[in-house]
This record gives C-alpha cells, structure tokens and sequence, in this order.
C-alpha cells in the first residue's frame, strides 16, 4: 500500500511516463491484463517500447499464474507457468504490485 | 493550446476509461504519454456479464485494481467524471487546521534552509563569537598568531622576548593582536569583550560547537 501510494506520489509530482512505471516495477509483482479475458500475474522481469513482457521466474516451476475466466464472470486459474513472454499488443493494462487473491465484488 | 496540453487538463481528475473488451476503468488520471498509456491510480474495474437467461439484466462485476497502467492502443473512448479537488486525496492539497502529519522521533523538521532543530549549532551569544565579531575592525591588520613562538620558546631571531611588546613579526601567543599593537592593557581600538580572545584565529570562526553533552535522542554508552 505504502509503495502504491509512494509511486502514485512520485507520479503525481514529477510527472513521470507511464513507462517509467513499469521500470519501477522490475522484479516486482505485477497483473498483467490481456485481451479475451486472460491474465498473469507473476514477477515483472522486463519488458520493451512495444509492451511485450516477461514475467516468471525460471528457477521457480510455479512464478506465473494464468487466469481466465468462466461464463459467470468468474475468475480461475488455468495454468501455473515457470516464465512467459506476453506480447504487447494483446495487452490492455499492467497492474503494479496487486493484491493478493482480491476478492471480486457482486453487485 | 496543443493537443496534450488539452489532455493535461484532466490530470488528477477521476476519469472513466472504456477499454476493448466490454471493461470500463474508473480511477484518477495520473500520467500518460504520447501513445496514450494512462497511469490510474485508486482504480476500479467494471465488467458487464451477458445473463444466462433473456430478460435477466446483466451482471456487472467490480473489481479494485489500485494503481494501473492503461496501454493506449486498447482504450475505446475516455470521459471524465469529477473534479479533481472533489476526489483528490493526495497529500498537500488539502492544507489546513487539524491536517495530520507523520511524526519522526521527535526531531521537528526545519523549512528548508535551515537545519533541523538540533543540529544547527549554538545559539546567538552561545560558543564561539560570531563572524562579524571575529572580523577585523578599523585599520586593524590581520595578525597572525601561526608565527607567534609557543611560550617559552623563543621567537624568531629578530624578536624581543614575550611580554616586551613589540614588532609585527612575533606577537605573544595569548595576545594575537594586530601588529604594532599598544602594549598589553592599552587597546584604544578595541572594546572590551571583542577583541581577540587569544583563542580563535582571523577568519575561523567555524570551529564546532563546544561539545554540551549528548545530542538530544542518543543515549550515551554505557549508561546503564
């Protein structure tokens, strides 16, 4: 929360990039956001001008997780990943250190 | 106007952002560049589900995101919905009475410019006189104790022994006064209290501080 709220801080007065986000994000967890549904969270290794990324962590078998969803919406775990590279362009957003298993809200 | 100086706008204003996919991001607009990636702090997700059954409404799920970076190329459309100084909690913007401050170990912080209370030294009349005090005055000419011979041990082949009073080049240590000064007790130039305290050289007055005891916060070794 503090590190969230330190880098919104350091956002918010030096008017950084939305780049320079990830860089602060290096070897941190992130959830990454695709299209059609699919996300990752892992630990941020990388990533390059286009947005790909690589998450994951080779010496550990279960670093990434992929989720998808049902039909009812609900989110679950589809895979457990070593490492992965996402391509840019199916990404839509990149979530810096996020709260663990968050509980999804029904309205 | 240019066109990202119409973005910069929005800046720090809760934004609601549709992305490809049927989401809509709410959250407040922080930062972007010129692909349009949006930075989005305290951001929510919102998904609409398609009911199983026609004439149930859908379902909308909500989902807390925090802080998100948005990718510009999956952003549909972006409005805004509130002001920032409705929204806005960041820290100094809402100055006032009663705004709570996170509080160290009782060190209060200095404006800038200033060190901290603690470590800026004596006080006014407190140590080693001030600058202007140590300055020479009138036709004063800086002395230069550094060749005064320690006592006892003779001058300089040319001067008279201490106490005599005497030539530029071998002032008394003690004394330090300027050359071809009035012997000891006459000091027409000087008042009393200012002149060369026989101590402090012309031009150093930056000695630190006499030590006072502990610094406030540290306690001494072995104490206990």
């Amino acid at each position: 929360m503090s590190v969230e709220e330190n880098k919104a801080e350091e956002l918010a007065t030096q008017k950084m990039f939305p780049l320079e986000l990830l860089e602060l994000s290096i070897n941190q967890k992130v959830l990454v956001i695709m299209i059609e549904q699919q996300e990752f969270v892992g630990t941020f290794r990388g990533f390059d001008p286009y947005f790909n990324c690589v998450l994951g962590n080779l010496n550990s078998p279960n670093d990434v997780t992929e989720y998808g969803y049902d039909k009812n919406g609900n989110r679950q775990v589809e895979a457990k990943l070593s490492s992965i590279l996402l391509q840019g362009t199916h990404i839509v957003m990149i979530v810096p250190s996020p709260e663990e298993d968050e509980p999804e809200q029904k309205e | 106007m240019s066109r990202s100086s119409k973005f910069l706008q929005w800046i720090n204003f809760r934004v609601r952002v549709t992305v490809q996919d049927n989401r809509m991001i709410v959250g407040t607009f922080l930062a972007f560049d010129k692909h349009m990636n949006l930075v989005l702090s305290d951001s929510e997700e919102y998904r609409t589900i398609k009911a199983k059954k026609a004439g149930h409404p859908p379902k909308e799920i909500r989902r807390v995101l925090g802080l998100v970076l948005l990718r510009g190329d999956s952003i549909i459309h972006m409005s805004a919905e509130a002001q920032p100084s409705q929204t806005s909690k960041r820290i100094g913007d809402g100055e006032g009475k009663g705004k709570a401050a996170p509080a160290s170990r009782g060190v209060s912080i200095a404006p800038v410019g200033q060190a901290p209370a603690g470590l800026a030294g004596p006080g006014r009349g407190v140590g080693a006189p001030g600058m202007s005090h140590m300055l020479p005055t009138g036709k004063a000419v800086t002395s230069a104790p550094t060749h005064a011979p320690p006592p006892g041990m003779g001058g300089p082949p040319m001067g008279p022994p201490p106490g005599m009073g005497g030539p530029p080049m071998g002032a008394p240590p003690g004394m330090g006064g300027p050359p071809m000064a009035p012997p000891p007790g006459i000091r027409p130039s000087m008042p009393p209290g200012q002149g060369p305290s026989g101590m402090s050289r012309p031009g150093n007055d930056q000695r630190p501080p006499p030590p006072s005891g502990v610094p406030p916060g540290i306690r001494p070794p072995n104490s206990n």
